[in-house]
């Protein structure tokens, strides 16, 4: 008797072969199934107005000769880029990681700051700053009887500019994790030895760092390939276009041309995909001994007087990326005619009132915060068993799912929403142009962003915490109430900001698949952005970044009363 | 408290394609204290897991209070949260987001015990464990050897029929272990419950088994009484892994041996007397093992008719408890260690001697 009921409880759980499959097809629905139709249209050769398609060629890919400068600008800005953020990257993991500059630990906490400044912000911000006509650099250039103008932002060198300072806080993130897990003796050994500094840094530091460098160059460049924002509304003014906004233009403008648009996102998503993997490969194998998952306290070199230098370098970065462009944006919101010398009688509240007025505006903020509220919510929980389930559970094929669920990492938010496009066109529920479409898109799209995030934590929870649970008898519920959740709430908490914050300020996608009747906020922005004037954009910027900042605030407040009698 | 025996029978657990335990069967009987003893990677921490239901095993079957909780075949498989059992583990597990009394008390809460007999039964466990006045104290803040008492204190508070300890003691330093050890004896002796203990410490497994499980590469190697192992060791594995031992190699005199007695000549010719055991030596190369403790080292030739050989010191390792010499003897080394405190210089010619009864007769 006692055995049949044993029987009979171990079939409460679906096998685990069950579980995988099903867990591994949803994933495959909601990653590839755009990227199928995404190819599809690129396969179209027919009417391209025609869904489905009347007839299949590559006469889209042999077409995209004639587009070859855009693929050169978009290798161009990215390699400038790219070089320019590992070197401040590099530059500033090696300054606050290994010498001996005032306020290190100020300053490794400030880094995070240029991520909050988004791409899009930035570019807002440099175009204020150093547009060819009203930039302040330029009326600064031409008060002082300088003719025409002193610097460009709206030029291949501008965009990459401003994507380098965005992209340079992650170069640095990923190197000095590098720097951090490098054991000094190795660099001891080789003094004592009797290899002098410089040798040293040669033949010992700089070959240990390199895979780790390697690995950022490769990331950041996959990134630059895919960015948007920076390219767009620097780009747009002067005509030129990367592979991202020549794609936007092709699908927005009348007629669209879907197929060829559809062409070079899958020629892009290729590149980007090899690019991905190759990073891949780099981290999983290149880095020698220097990871062993141990902290190292690096050794600080002391650099003397070059020190002061040194610390001139990092508030630069910081200013140029951080301070500078949130001023700028800040100041030309209360202007009324953006003007390098502060009058009196320029600064003015019409902007914001007109930006609260317009219900344009008004109803795209709620729509954000509602879905950055919906996607942070049902993410954490999806990814949360996701990640659960990929670290933890031991599910056959556990590495494929995880590799399936991190795919969106590799497309280009626009190239993929432009798959979603087609895909739910067709999809018999009528979801297109409404906020439950940009709701399955966000959560699609930042997959990867919150299982990197939960399965950090996840990995930091010893196993043997959850099993002492179970040998005390406690069942699967009680054990995930008491033991699992409250050790993932940190990182839980973590996951839902960040869902919520990257929610609340997607563009990539949004831009694509935002219906009429139910707009979000940056593509709002960008549309305010050519259409009205620079001072109403920057407001609203603003107003974007308050809203965040005054919905956490009122969350963090909620969440504290409601927690307050268990923590006593 | 209730005691229960526990049964495994032709366990076998795999990790993808690899088998870390192929095929092992042994018993616990009710309040005995088994202890799994052998190296890392030896399938001891797997044979632990497989017993709590951490592990699912490929096949075989075990047996808890004679109640099947694993079985292929019919398949049996109770979940571990149902087998009443308990275990301390390796990382102690300590809930840092608890305090000292509710990680006590969660086997009890689990089990809805009510609220006043959770506070006495709690704090009777951490008066046991000598952490009385500690209750309230967040768990994050406790040293290693506090948090390995809370750890104790968790497992037993809800009186399981079984406990199991996964290496409890190796995260520890080896004063602080050496005194956990004498603890943890007197702490099973007055739980008066049934234990599986594992291990890689040999010092360990002696001081609080009832009977040692030696095991390798998934398999057993031997099962006996801490005397029995060590004092007879089955192979070369368990002679060498339990304690230091010279292995003897030679050939068989039967023309010399008596009742009871094994005598074997070495490749130089000196003739080593031992004792037989039970065990039937197959061929007549032979291999017998010798404890370094057990053989004597003497400047004068020693009274016993057998066993007695002229050496030469070779090299002396002073080592605090005892002094270890390696000593040339019969063509080949010996490692003798002695307490004594005469000290031999190193070159000196001396006499080496043993017991017939310590050298053993052993199985490749």
């Amino acid at each position: 008797m006692a055995l049949e009921h044993f029987e009979r409880t171990r079939r409460w759980w679906p096998g685990p072969r069950l579980v995988s499959l099903l867990v591994g097809g949803g994933a495959a629905v909601l990653v590839l199934y755009p990227v199928a139709y995404l190819i599809q249209a690129s396969l179209s050769v027919g009417d391209p107005q025609a869904r489905p398609p009347e007839a299949y060629g590559l006469d889209n890919y042999t077409g995209l000769g004639r587009y070859a400068h855009i693929f050169g600008n978009t290798l161009l800005v990215a390699v400038v880029a790219t070089v320019l953020a590992i070197v401040l990257g590099f530059a500033m993991a090696w300054i606050l990681s290994r010498t001996n500059v005032p306020g290190r630990a100020a300053f490794e906490q400030l880094m995070a700051m240029p991520y909050y400044v988004t791409p899009l912000m930035g570019a807002l911000a440099w175009a204020l700053i150093a547009s060819p006509n009203s930039g302040f650099v330029n009326q600064a250039w031409r008060a002082l009887g300088g003719e025409g103008h002193f610097i460009d932002i709206n030029t291949p060198w501008g965009i990459a500019w401003v994507m380098a300072l965005f992209e340079g806080a992650v170069a640095f993130v990923m190197i000095g994790a590098v720097m951090k897990s490098m054991d000094p003796a190795l660099e001891e050994a080789s003094q004592v030895l009797g290899a002098g500094r410089m040798r040293t840094m040669l033949r010992i530091t700089l070959p240990l760092v390199l895979p780790g460098v390697l690995g950022a160059t490769v990331f950041v460049f996959a990134e630059m390939l895919g960015s948007f924002s920076a390219a767009l509304v620097l780009g747009l003014p002067s005509r030129f276009y990367v592979v991202t906004t020549a794609m936007y233009q092709l699908v927005s403008q009348y007629p669209p041309r879907f197929p060829t648009a559809a062409a070079m996102g899958v020629v892009l998503f290729a590149v980007m995909f090899a690019m991905m993997w190759m990073y891949r490969r780099i981290v999983s194998r290149g880095s020698y001994a220097t990871i062993t998952g141990k902290a190292f306290r690096p050794r600080v070199i002391d650099v003397g007087p070059l020190r002061w230098p040194l610390l001139a370098a990092c508030v630069f970065y910081l200013g140029v990326a951080v301070i500078l462009p949130v001023l700028t944006i800040v100041y030309a919101s209360f202007q009324r005619l953006t003007a390098l010398k502060p009058k009196v009688d320029n600064f003015t509240l019409a902007n914001y009132a007109t930006a609260l007025s317009l219900d344009a505006v008004r109803s795209a903020l709620g729509n954000s915060l509602a879905l950055g509220f919906a996607t942070a919510t049902i993410g954490v929980v999806l990814m949360g068993f996701l990640s659960w389930l990929i670290y933890r559970s031991r599910l056959p094929g556990a590495g494929a799912i995880e590799y399936l669920l991190m795919f969106p990492q590799a497309v280009p938010r626009l190239v993929f929403a432009f798959g979603m496009l087609w895909a739910w066109l067709v999809f018999p529920i009528p979801i297109y142009g409404t906020l439950w479409l940009l709701l399955i898109v966000y959560l699609t799209v930042f997959l990867p962003l919150g299982l990197r995030t939960i399965s950090g934590v996840i990995l930091q929870i010893d196993r043997s915490l959850e099993e002492c649970a179970q040998m005390c008898g406690a069942t699967w519920g009680y054990r995930l109430r008491t033991v699992t959740m409250p050790l993932l709430k940190p990182g839980l908490v973590a996951a839902w900001l960040l869902l919520f914050i990257a929610s609340v300020r997607e563009l990539g996608a949004s831009i694509l698949l935002m219906g009429p009747k139910a707009k979000v906020i940056t593509p709002a922005i960008v549309e305010a952005w050519f259409s009205t004037s620079s001072e109403l954009t920057a407001a609203m910027a603003v107003l974007q970044t308050l809203a965040v900042a005054i919905a956490l605030a009122i969350l963090f407040a909620v969440a504290r009363r409601a927690t307050q009698p268990v923590g006593e | 408290m209730s005691r229960a025996s526990i049964e495994v029978r032709d366990l076998v657990v795999r990790y993808g394609a690899v088998n870390a335990v192929r095929g092992v069967t042994f018993t616990v009987a009710a309040g005995e204290h088994l202890t799994l003893l052998g190296p890392s990677g030896c399938g001891k921490t797997t044979t632990l897991r497989a017993i709590a239901g951490l592990e699912r095993p490929a096949s075989g079957e075990i047996l808890i209070g004679g109640r099947p909780v694993f079985s292929s075949s019919p398949s049996v498989n109770v979940p571990a949260e149902r087998r009443e059992l308990s275990m301390v583990f390796q990382s102690y597990a300590i809930w840092p987001h608890m305090t000292v009394f509710d990680n006590v008390a969660y086997g009890l809460r689990v089990r809805r015990r009510p609220a006043a007999e959770v506070t006495a039964r709690v704090q009777e466990a951490l008066d046991l464990v000598q952490l009385g006045d500690l209750g309230a104290r967040s768990a994050s803040k406790l040293s290693g050897g506090q948090q390995q008492r809370v750890a104790l204190a968790r497992a037993f508070v809800f009186s399981p029929s079984v406990l199991l300890f996964d290496e409890p003691l190796s995260n520890l330093d080896a004063k602080l272990r050496a005194e956990m050890r004498v603890e943890l004896k007197e702490l099973q002796r007055r739980l008066d419950i049934t234990s599986v203990y594992v291990t890689h410490d040999l010092e360990e497994a002696l001081a609080i088994s009832d009977r040692i499980v030696v095991m390798r590469d998934g398999v057993i190697e031997q099962v006996g009484t801490p005397a029995e192992i060590y004092d007879r060791p089955r192979n070369t594995f368990v002679a060498d892994f339990v304690g230091s031992a010279n292995l003897i190699r030679g050939r068989r005199r039967p023309d010399l041996e008596r009742e009871g007695q094994v005598v074997l000549e070495t490749p130089g010719g000196a003739l080593v007397h031992g004792a037989a055991l039970d065990r039937q030596a197959a061929g007549a190369e032979v291999l017998m093992a010798v404890r370094t403790v057990h053989l004597r080292l003497e400047r004068a030739r020693p009274a016993a008719s057998v066993n007695a050989w002229p050496a030469r010191i070779r090299q002396r390792v002073f080592q605090g408890d005892f002094t270890q010499y390696h000593v040339d003897w019969d063509g080949r080394r010996l490692i003798v260690r002695s307490a004594a405190s005469e000290a031999m210089e190193e070159g000196d010619e001396v006499f080496v001697s043993v017991e017939p009864r310590h050298c053993v007769l052993i199985e490749e």
